[in-house]
């Protein structure tokens, strides 16, 4: 067998009439050829993320990719969230951060099935972590899964997990113009959440411009502004999940 | 960091293609970028280095394309230059822009000799 072009390999027939050579071709290879690959370097990651969602679609689960900074309040959030739907809607969360298991701790404390990914020197999720961990929380139908992922808003941004919705969140103390600093996030994201709005009143921050720089970058973004440790504007948000997940 | 894991990939996509190309080397690898890829050139080649030193491409040039992003306006349908998510477009000057080129990542090609 031609090791470059695999003719005449052992498992394929061959046609021959007598008098024919070995070689029904010449083998002269070109010296250099180039080969279009055209393989996209997420390629793997998409993939997974097909079967999660897949997965998702069959069990009619509403999987959430919940991304932010750290110190946003996307674990304030979850347990507000939990705590008022808990009775309509069953949840789920899987919770990534880098090291630790306090996310997870403070899910639990809620009543609610959670695994903790530590990603350890990771900056992001991936679709086969989610994957790793969907198979372990084995979430049921009609379900609400929330994945809390690693507080970044660069990596996270690339990387697909198979969430029905990804819903950014960011709180008044980090600036108006985060939506045009990382463009990537705010563009791929469905929702974006302001969070934090009771502290307005003591910080010199303009709402207007949030809002501006949001639609700039994504002009279908959907917007909640409430506080969730406070509990002001929460019922919209709650409002329009309980929608999403009742079909 | 990202960038680490893209290269990564690209390391896994021609280890593959080389696996299947008995007694040639690969000696040049065109890697695609697009402009509004999220990837930093400059980190992504760091990386590619890092795991080329002692591997079997020690000697493979890689070649990195950056392809310069395009939006298509929803407002009037016009087609425009961008280089960022916040442009308007040149004709209507909406900023209801759709990004249809500048997202690419991929290994575009290998040489083997």
């Amino acid at each position: 067998m031609c090791d470059t072009c695999g003719c005449q390999s052992e498992d394929e027939a061959t046609y021959k009439k007598p008098g024919d050579t070995n070689h029904d071709h010449t083998h002269s290879h070109p010296l250099r050829h180039v080969l279009d690959v055209n393989r996209d370097l997420l390629h793997d990651n998409d993939l997974m993320a097909e079967r999660n969602r897949g997965f998702f679609e069959a069990r009619k689960i509403m999987a959430i990719n919940l991304v932010s900074s750290p110190g946003s309040g996307k674990t304030t959030l979850l347990e507000k969230t939990i705590s008022a739907l808990h009775k309509d809607i069953r949840f789920f969360v899987i919770a990534g951060d880098q090291n630790t298991l306090n996310d997870a701790t403070r899910i639990e404390k809620t009543g609610t099935e959670v695994i903790q990914i530590n990603t350890g020197t990771g900056c992001h999720l991936d679709a086969e972590m989610v994957h790793m961990a969907i198979r372990k929380l084995d979430p049921p139908r009609n379900t609400l899964l929330v994945i809390e992922n690693v507080g970044n808003l660069v990596c996270p941004a690339l990387f697909d997990l198979g969430e029905t919705k990804r819903i950014v969140m960011i709180s008044v103390t980090e600036g108006e113009d985060k939506p045009v600093k990382y463009p990537h996030m705010f563009k791929s994201s469905d929702v974006c959440i302001v969070n934090k709005t009771d502290l307005l009143p003591h910080l010199d921050f303009d709402l207007a411009q949030l809002r501006g720089n949001i639609k700039k970058v994504n002009h279908q973004m959907k917007v909640f502004e409430l506080s969730a440790l406070k509990g002001e504007g929460l019922q919209q948000w709650l409002k329009w999940l309980t929608a999403q997940k009742t079909p | 960091m990202h960038e680490y894991t893209l290269a990564q990939n690209i390391m896994k996509i021609i280890t593959e293609y080389s696996s299947t190309h008995n007694g040639y080397q690969a000696t040049e690898v065109v890697i695609e970028i697009g402009e509004l890829s999220g990837v930093m050139i400059d980190a992504l080649k760091a990386a590619v280095d890092v795991l080329v030193k002692n591997s079997e491409f020690a000697c493979t040039e890689f070649i990195y394309s950056e392809k310069k992003a395009k939006a298509q306006c929803t407002q009037c349908g016009h087609e425009v230059a961008v280089s960022d998510f916040i442009s308007t477009c040149s004709q209507c000057h909406s900023s209801r822009l759709d990004i249809i080129e500048g997202k690419e990542l991929c290994v575009k090609s290998i040489a083997f000799e």
